[in-house]
């Protein structure tokens, strides 16, 4: 393990009598404390979600509101799955995701490779474009690609959603971007010595030494696509065609909202996104060896 | 592969690359351009036409269902002496300018004690995810509760403190920073960026500052800030770029009152585009921003060589 | 002008055309799209129906569902797909973005408050339907006539109601009781429960313990259609209205109208009888209700489902008090089921729609609750009215359709509501400026946009 210990502005002027273990366990006391005040903070809404799942719909509109609710009904739960096609629509949803994930780790590692590690003729004024691409409000886009996406006979298909998956996306490319150009380059020419090609450089020097980028692509593009409601709602038309976060909001109605029951569905919504951070998140704290090149 | 990496003797240095033909020159080129191919070619599929068609329609009247009118600069014109343009634009740099450091400075100090090594690390990481999987819309109705006058969490526990906390969203003065308060709920999704940008830095740095006697405050300002520079310089800037479009929080929360308090930009272009059949006018609105976000993201990108430290940049002979 | 839009039309074809061309080479899908979408249907094959309608609530989706398959069924070569999509904005962006493209739901669910029937009129969003009500004799005559007149425009017909709804005091009657006070009347003609009347009854039902308030007697609802209701029952208005219904500008500055609004902000600011718009808009008004700490409200008839899963009091409903004008007046309007003009299938649909516009379709709706049927028989009904259930004097939401003053006329109307109306409202649900002032600024700010819109 090679973990790394940053050292914390907040505490720095510690009182210097204090041992070196002395120290460090004030500082993670302190730190306890802070991340355990932040943690209460973030629980409540997933504490609240949890407590509105479990409530007769009487009982939702209760103020202030209940935190255990007076009879715990955990037929919600079977209730949210059979009131919309639950399993058809996770259905849906994960195959759009797993593709997606798929198509973003190529394209965006392949592109941010380009401008992070590549020199050519027109690199920056490309990455400013397409920066740019990010500027421009969806909703004014929105028709344009609708009528586009109609001519190609794209709508009510799951096209839309996962074919440009495949062609990058600026905001992950930017990100991957950044973590590739930190990488130092004796790297690529140590190996373009060793006769690597570019492509050797991206798939064995690059790609293995960016776990933890490609892990946030993989994280940010399960949420994402996971949750995704805006596109989804325009292009899909069917509901057997429908997403889960599109689903989900059949329970909001004009006037009323079965809060019960979209709660119950929202927590079984987020739990495979929730399960998947907390399993993976632990590479980051396996930092990259890779100091040894420089000496 | 990898591992034979360190024994390889260092490198000979660009000036040996640029002896080389002008055949290498054209093969570097090409390789750029097909590794970024992906992006370029998804870009003339389905990002170039509606982006041009969108410019077009800025200088049109369109209401969406009959034909659009060319009127040249009309939308322009009406847009510049827009009292309510001029309301949402300021709404939202406001938003913009208190976010986006916000969320920056917290972002990085959370990320900071994340990346120690202490008990729960994997817990405290997850708890600090956990807002951005909520969906917004289940959020809200929680949200408003929070910020209730009577009953909110916030009032109840400002009243132990013996003060009288305002009526969060229906007061137009606190109705903004209630949002701003809101998104900052959200620190926690960007804080995997900030402990993948830490596992960058080499160790060495740290311990040969250690030899050097210099404290931790030191060492942070000196090692861990200027190693940050690439992932900071990515979270100004596309903090930047969302903040100025903020939209779904006024959407949900408060349709942009009281009094227009929150009337963010894009909510406004989004009601002249679907509410008030003005798809050219908000188009217009539209594309005005994109040069305002440009223009800034510009002068970040330039700047970027002053403050910005690229680890694997080329460095120049 | 005429080249000019050609040309711009031309440019978006063919850039996207140019753009498909591309895309086809590279990866297009296998498949061809259906027939609804593609522009050019093929004259053999089965028409299929584009069905959008926002959810409203399940029972709806379900009822919408089963009218989609009873009509396939018996309609060989017809078919009905029913697309639900959430309620509020998010279906306003889904219908416009179709109608955009060229490709209008050939049935959905029209909300005349968001798109003025002017403006449908001067668009030509919708299939006019006269020629079929005249080839069909179809018999109008069970509709509310004036939820029937909500869709017509320049003498054409573009929808048919589906509901007609209104608003009506829901009251407490346990805590009315304890006070010993006479509620509401159900009656609308009644002539007897003022403005006075109400404000001495909600002085007397408002409690305070020291000065935080337990109960209050009344909860202002600011919707606008609810405000309205105030306005037109003091003989004031939202606006003037030329002799062809158009709206011409602002009424709010009428002396009826600011004393209405003056009585409202008095409730909430002088008598301090309501909460204030902070603690409604945080806790909503059906809540404040149902837990008792609010004795009156004034909502829509659909509303009902969301009050009968109270349990703790019995509630009813009444009439809204009479203010200066001869007559109650309550804001109103409904929705229409409608056809997109650009529908390739103009007789399935029109046959489509007489189903959905049937009696039996609309005791479906009634079922599911949320609803207040356009038909007179549906709306008097055992199975509308149901004697079984809370509130004991339905019969006053039948009655009340007769009451509905209609949504203004006004191309303009949705984007002078939420830019002039409902900013300056909130001054004066804030305690920031007197009912006159309001009126006033909304009068002059709103001239520009009404001249504009009148079609």
């Amino acid at each position: 393990m090679a973990t790394i210990e940053q050292p914390l502005p907040t505490v720095a002027k510690s009182d210097s009598r204090l041992t070196f273990r002395q120290r460090t366990a004030l500082r993670h006391t302190l730190i306890h404390l802070f991340l355990i005040a932040g943690v209460v903070v973030m629980f409540i809404p997933l504490a609240w979600t949890l407590s509105t799942s479990l409530k007769s719909p009487g009982e939702v509109y209760l103020f202030p509101p209940t935190w255990i609710p007076k009879e715990i009904l955990w037929s919600n739960y079977a209730k949210a799955v059979t009131a919309i096609p639950f399993f058809r629509y996770l259905w849906n949803t994960s195959y759009i995701t797993l593709v997606s994930i798929a198509g973003k780790v190529i394209s965006i590692t392949l592109v941010a490779f380009s401008f992070a590690r590549l020199n050519w003729r027109g690199r920056d004024a490309v990455f400013l474009l397409m920066l740019s691409t990010m500027m421009l409000p969806p909703h004014i886009t929105l028709i344009p690609q609708f009528i586009l996406f109609k001519y190609w006979g794209w709508i009510d298909t799951f096209w839309p959603l996962i074919v440009p998956t495949f062609f990058g996306g600026p905001w992950l490319t930017f990100l991957v971007r950044q973590y590739f150009m930190t990488l130092p380059r004796e790297l690529d020419d140590a190996a373009r010595i060793d006769g690597c090609s570019s492509f050797g450089v991206y798939s064995r020097i690059i790609m293995p030494m960016a776990k933890p980028a490609i892990l946030i692509v993989i994280i940010y593009v399960f949420n994402g696509t996971w949750n995704e409601f805006l596109l989804p709602l325009i292009f899909l038309h069917s509901p057997s065609n429908f997403t889960l976060a599109l689903g989900l909001r059949m329970f909001q109605g004009e006037s009323s909202t079965s809060w019960n029951l979209l709660m119950a569905a929202s927590l079984l919504t987020m739990l495979p996104v929730i399960i998947l951070f907390f399993f993976s998140q632990r590479h980051f704290i396996q930092g990259i060896v890779f100091t040894g090149v420089k000496a | 592969m990898t591992s034979a990496v360190p024994t390889v003797p260092p490198s000979p240095g660009p000036a040996a690359a640029r002896h080389s033909s002008s055949r290498r020159a054209l093969q570097r080129n090409l390789e750029g351009w097909l590794f970024a191919s992906p992006w370029i070619i998804g870009f003339f599929l389905w990002t170039l036409g509606p982006m041009l068609a969108s410019l077009v329609i800025a200088f049109t009247k369109w209401d969406l269902i009959t034909a659009p009118t060319y009127i040249g600069l009309d939308n322009f014109r009406t847009l510049a002496n827009d009292s309510l343009t001029w309301q949402s634009l300021k709404v939202t740099l406001v938003y913009a300018v208190t976010s986006v450091p916000l969320h920056i400075v917290f972002g990085m100090v959370l990320a900071l004690m994340l990346n120690t090594h202490i008990r729960g690390q994997r817990f405290y990481r997850t708890a600090f995810y956990l807002p951005s999987v909520l969906s917004g819309v289940a959020v809200a109705l929680l949200w408003r509760w929070l910020f209730s006058t009577e009953f909110g969490l916030f009032n109840v526990l400002l009243s132990y403190a013996g003060i009288t906390g305002p009526s969060w969203l229906g007061d137009p003065k606190w109705a903004l920073p209630s949002l701003v308060l809101m998104s900052l709920w959200g620190v926690g999704a960007g804080t995997i960026i900030y402990l993948a940008g830490l596992q960058g830095i080499p160790t060495d740095l740290y311990e040969a500052a250690e030899v050097d006697g210099a404290n931790g405050w030191r060492q942070f300002w000196s090692i861990t800030v200027p190693m940050m520079t690439p992932v900071l310089f990515f979270q100004l800037v596309t903090g930047i770029i969302f903040a100025l479009q903020v939209f779904t929080q006024a959407f949900i929360m408060t349709s942009g009152g009281p009094n227009n308090a929150t009337l963010f930009y894009l909510l406004y272009l989004y009601r002249n585009a679907f509410e008030y059949f003005r798809m050219g006018y908000a188009s217009a609105l539209a594309w005005v921003l994109f040069v305002f976000i440009l223009v800034l993201t510009l002068i970040l990108y330039r700047s970027s060589g002053y403050w910005v430290y690229y680890e694997g940049e080329e460095k120049k002979a | 002008m005429q080249q000019e839009k050609l040309t711009r039309r031309a440019f978006l074809r063919s850039s996207a055309a140019a753009a498909a061309a591309l895309g086809l080479a590279a990866c297009a899908p296998a498949q061809v799209a259906p027939s609804g979408e593609g522009g050019e249907a093929p004259a053999a094959e089965a028409a299929t129906l584009i069905f959008v309608c926002d959810t409203i609530n399940e029972g709806h989706v379900k009822a919408r569902d089963k009218w989609a398959t009873e009509f396939s069924e018996a309609n060989p070569g017809i078919v009905v797909e029913h697309q639900p999509v959430p309620a509020g904005p998010d279906y306003t962006t889904k219908i416009q973005t179709l109608f955009a493209a060229g490709t209008p739901p050939d049935m959905y669910r029209y909300l005349q408050e968001n798109t003025p029937i002017i403006t449908v009129d001067a668009k030509q969003m919708h299939m006019q339907l006269d020629d079929y009500i005249a080839r069909d004799s179809y018999d109008l005559t069970d509709f509310r006539p004036d939820a029937v007149e909500l869709y017509r425009w320049n003498g054409k017909t573009y929808a048919l109601p589906r509901d007609y709804g209104n608003q009506n005091l829901y009251y407490n009657v346990d805590l009315l009781e304890a006070e010993g006070l006479e509620p509401p009347p159900p009656d609308w003609n009644d002539t007897d429960f003022t403005f006075e009347v109400f404000l001495d009854m909600v002085q007397r039902l408002t409690k305070k313990e020291g000065d935080r308030t337990t109960q209050w007697g009344f909860l202002v609802n600011r919707g606008q259609r609810p405000y309205a209701s105030w306005l037109y029952s003091n003989g004031g208005a939202l606006v003037h209205k030329n002799e062809q219904g158009v709206a011409t500008e602002s009424a709010m500055a009428d002396p009826a109208t600011v004393e209405a609004m003056q009585f409202l902000q008095d409730l909430m600011y002088t008598h301090e009888v309501s909460p204030r718009p902070d603690l409604e808009s945080e806790l909503g008004g059906v809540e404040l209700f149902a837990t008792g700490r609010v004795a009156i409200m004034l909502t829509n008839p659909s509303d009902v489902n969301r009050f009968r899963v109270i349990e703790a009091f019995t509630w009813d409903v009444g009439t809204i008090p009479l203010g200066k004008a001869e007559r109650r007046g309550t804001g109103g309007g409904g929705t229409g089921w409608a056809t997109g003009a650009a529908t390739n299938h103009p007789d399935e649909a029109w046959a489509f729609m007489q189903h959905i516009c049937s009696a039996q379709a609309q005791l479906d709706e009634v079922a599911a609750g949320a609803t207040t049927p356009s038909r007179v028989s549906v709306v008097t009904s055992d199975a509308f009215l149901n004697p079984d259930l809370p509130p004991a004097h339905a019969a006053a939401f039948a009655q009340a359709q007769e009451f509905v003053v209609r949504d203004p006329v006004n191309i303009n109307w949705p984007e002078i509501t939420q830019r002039i109306y409902n900013p300056a409202m909130d001054l004066l649900w804030s305690g920031a400026a007197d009912a006159a002032t309001v009126g006033q600024k909304i009068v002059e700010e709103s001239a520009e946009l009404f001249a504009a819109g009148m079609g």
